[in-house]
């Protein structure tokens, strides 16, 4: 079994550990990834997350399916919200179940790290100041390209 | 067709999004065009981290030396940020 999911509902992680249980599963793997209230030293209070949803959904099939070729018999089940998340929420849940516990290990580390490396996900910190910040970007879009003259409006 | 000027919709997310004002942008290439091309037209105007971020063609991200037409979905992918 492999799902892969995006979804503007809060998760229920029991939920995705289930789609990966059964009886010849003697391991399941389950990574939370929540909304802390530390960034870089910084109070945040909550996070937005937007995707470019038909690329984020393919995409996170196509990692949840690597993760579960990484060893025979390996089940799969990643769900990813969007929208306004306050601290404590879950933003992922990857739960990967295979017979033996290394391989259902090796198939979730996969898979959120194969997300964050891929997934056209994107996400907004707001801080206690009413202030907003992309994640990921820093200063990099203060440099113009070296062919760039006066930059026309969009 | 050869040497037809084409302007091709960009979609822009998040940060590039907010810095272009619109959900998508557009450049003007000359068919037959390339990502590379699409590239070159952005950094014409947009600052140097939109022109080297990944670009997608219908939902998957294409290499430099891949085709792109009329009609192809293509969008520029901030650096991501999921998890």
């Amino acid at each position: 079994m492999i799902s892969a999911t995006l979804t503007t509902d809060p998760i229920d992680p029991a939920a995705v550990i289930g789609a990966v249980s059964h009886a010849g599963n003697g391991g399941v793997a389950v990574f939370i990834g929540t909304v802390r209230e530390m960034a870089d030293g910084r109070a945040v209070t909550g996070l937005d997350y937007t995707a470019y949803v038909g690329m984020a959904e393919r995409e996170l099939n196509a990692v949840a399916h690597e993760g579960a070729a990484l060893a025979a018999g390996t089940d799969v089940a990643v769900v990813h919200r969007i929208g306004e998340l306050d601290i404590g929420d879950i933003a992922v849940v990857v739960a990967a179940g295979n017979a033996h516990r290394a391989s259902a290990f090796d198939a979730c580390r996969y898979v959120i790290e194969a997300l964050k490396r891929r997934v056209p996900i994107w996400k907004r910190e707001r801080y206690a100041d009413g202030t907003r910040e992309w994640v990921g970007i820093g200063d990099a879009l203060g440099v113009p390209a070296p062919s760039a003259t006066e930059r026309a409006d969009a | 067709m050869s040497g037809v000027p084409l302007e091709l919709p960009v979609r822009v997310f998040a940060a590039f999004a907010e810095l272009v004002g619109a959900p998508y942008t557009t450049v003007s290439v000359i068919a037959p065009a390339t990502v590379a091309d699409v590239r070159e037209a952005l950094a014409a105007r947009w600052p140097l981290a939109m022109a080297r971020a990944p670009i997608a063609v219908n939902l998957e991200y294409a290499r430099d030396d891949a085709a792109v037409s009329a009609g192809d979905e293509i969008a520029l992918i901030a650096p991501v940020a999921g998890g």
